[in-house]
Formats: structure tokens, C-alpha cells, sequence
């Protein structure tokens, strides 16, 4: 006799399916973190506004890419569904794309000029959180995201990526802090983490999803 | 004491549940539907990990019990069929989670 299915776990992993199942999404985060770790160092030949536009212009060809991967490899194998829009996962995705903005026109803003942040902290607080205040930020911000993904796409994986890239961030701010710009060991570390993660899910997506044909 | 056919409240509704929600290949098809407006065959056979002739066989008793609607069409040259759910489907799960809820909580 079968074990009754767990409503909750079978609907985790449906989402789970259409979005995580590929390894696409972890080798396009991996790229877009692996193109920040390299940023000083183009940013140092470029100069801070052709960077910008070049890290923009990258990541769009980054996401097209993935796009293209999905629907030419991923698709024939793992078949296709189109995903629902209750209110609740309409509310949700607003939020996540609202945060995700500002964390990435934080980002961007102190990648282009890092002056403002220091407007927003009381000179009278300590030193180093005037240093650091937006790098602290940044890790309740990703662990956050992050872990919200991966409760409600059953993905254990990404509680990992948080805490990675916003410690990632943090500790290349830390020691490198007066240092001559150059390649961002930490965040870099942290993004060819996700990267084998997300190489090891498509070997693993091509073994267990042969292209199926069904003639029905 | 309450007799053997007499029950707390909720664990009563067990006896009218759907029986054909109930059984376990076609809840799992019904909640893979409820996570998506709709869903090929080859999507389906991946989330359930049924067989073939299994997920044909339940899908058409779901069709019949008016739960969930197929539509064949095509892809380029390539067949493909489409499942979704009905409103009444919908409301099937919906039920059902229902009744089983509340005979958990009238069990606890």
C-alpha cells in the first residue's frame, strides 16, 4: 500500500519542477555573481559608467541565454506547465521583484559611486558601521530572499546561496577595504560554488529527464 | 462510549469523502494541476512519476468525472495534450482538503 501523499510537498515540488529542476537558474545566478567579482577590475579599465553599461549588456545576454537553454533543452525533457497566479503568489512576486530591485539599485548605486553612504549614518556612530552599514545590509537582505525561495520552492539549496553571497560580500568589503581593486576572491568563491552546484543539477537533469516524445 | 460507528465530529466526514480524489495516483494528479493553470503530459509524468498507462488511465476517469479538461493539440509538428482542471475539479481539492483537515483535527 502506497504512503498518501503529502499535499503540501507534492505542490513544493511541482514548483519546484517548472523553475529549479534544470540547473539553469543556479548557472545564471553563479554568472551574474562571477560578473560582479571581476566588476573592480573592469571598472578600473572602463571607468565606473561604461562598466555599468557593460555589466548591464552582460547580464541581458546572461539571461537570454537562459532562457534559450530553457526552452531548447529543458523543455523537451521536463515537458511544459504554465504556472498560476493566485493573489497570494502575485503579492509575493511583487515583493520579491521589489526587493530585488532595491537591492540591485543599491548595489549598482555604490558600484557607481560609493559617496552617498556615508549621508546615512549618524556621525556619531561607530566607524566601521559607517563603513560597512550597506555591505551589513545586504546580508538579512539575501538570506532573507533566499530563504523565502527556497521555503516555498522546497529547495534546500538556496538557503545555502544567501548566506554565500551575503557573507560573499561582506568579507570582500572587509579585506579589501583600502586595497588596490581587483578580482573579488570571496563573492568569486561564492559564485563558483552555485556554479558547480548548477553544472552538477544539469548532469544530474539530463540523466533522470530523458527527451520524452509522446505521441497521444 | 461512543459506538464503533459513532465518532467525534469531522472524523465522520471520512466516510464521504471523494473517492475519486481519494485515491492516491489521481490526488496526486489533481494537486500537481492545482499548482498550474495547465500542464502537458510529459510535465505531468514527471511530477507524478507515474507510468504511462497509469496517468492515461486516471486522467480519463478524472475527464469523465468532469475534474479535469484535455486538449490535444500541436507544437510545430509535434502532438502535444494539455490537462487543466475544471472549476469543479478545483473545488473537488478544495473539498477534500477540507474534509481531511478536519478529521486530522478531529482525531488530535
Amino acid at each position: 500500500m502506497s504512503d498518501a501523499p503529502k499535499i503540501q510537498d507534492i505542490q513544493r515540488r511541482t514548483r519546484r519542477l517548472m523553475t529549479y529542476e534544470d540547473g539553469s537558474w543556479d548557472l545564471l545566478l553563479g554568472t551574474i555573481f562571477f560578473l560582479l567579482s571581476v566588476y573592480p577590475i573592469t571598472r578600473a579599465r572602463l571607468g565606473p559608467s561604461w562598466n555599468l553599461v557593460l555589466f548591464i549588456g552582460l547580464l541581458l545576454v546572461a539571461s537570454g541565454v537562459q532562457m534559450f537553454l530553457k526552452w531548447k533543452f529543458a523543455l523537451p525533457r521536463l515537458g511544459y506547465a504554465k504556472g498560476i497566479r493566485s493573489p497570494k503568489l502575485k503579492a509575493l512576486f511583487v515583493v520579491t521583484i521589489g526587493v530585488v530591485i532595491l537591492t540591485f539599485g543599491v548595489v549598482v548605486l555604490t558600484l557607481r559611486d560609493s559617496s552617498w553612504l556615508g549621508a546615512l549614518v549618524p556621525s556619531s556612530g561607530p566607524i566601521w558601521l559607517r563603513r560597512f552599514m550597506v555591505d551589513i545590509l545586504v546580508v538579512p537582505v539575501m538570506v532573507g530572499i533566499f530563504s523565502t525561495l527556497g521555503y516555498l520552492f522546497g529547495v534546500t539549496r538556496l538557503y545555502l546561496y544567501g548566506w554565500l553571497l551575503g557573507i560573499g560580500n561582506l568579507t570582500a568589503v572587509i579585506i579589501y577595504d583600502g586595497a588596490p581593486e581587483g578580482f573579488n576572491v570571496p563573492l568569486g568563491l561564492a559564485a563558483g560554488i552555485i556554479l558547480v552546484f548548477g553544472a552538477t543539477l544539469v548532469v544530474r537533469f539530463v540523466r533522470n529527464y530523458p527527451v520524452r516524445t509522446l505521441d497521444v | 462510549m461512543p459506538s464503533a460507528r459513532q465518532g467525534p465530529e469531522g472524523v465522520n466526514h471520512l466516510a464521504d469523502v471523494n473517492r475519486i480524489v481519494h485515491e492516491p495516483a489521481r490526488l496526486m494528479i489533481l494537486l500537481v494541476l492545482s499548482t498550474v493553470q495547465e500542464a502537458d503530459f510529459v510535465f505531468l509524468l514527471n511530477a507524478t512519476e507515474l507510468t504511462w498507462g497509469n496517468l492515461s488511465s486516471h486522467v480519463t476517469k478524472l475527464e469523465d468525472a468532469g475534474y479535469v479538461e484535455v486538449e490535444k493539440g500541436f507544437v510545430g509538428k509535434k502532438p502535444r495534450t494539455l490537462a487543466r482542471l475544471t472549476h469543479e475539479g478545483r473545488q473537488a481539492v478544495d473539498d477534500y482538503r477540507r474534509t481531511m483537515q478536519q478529521a486530522l483535527d478531529a482525531a488530535k
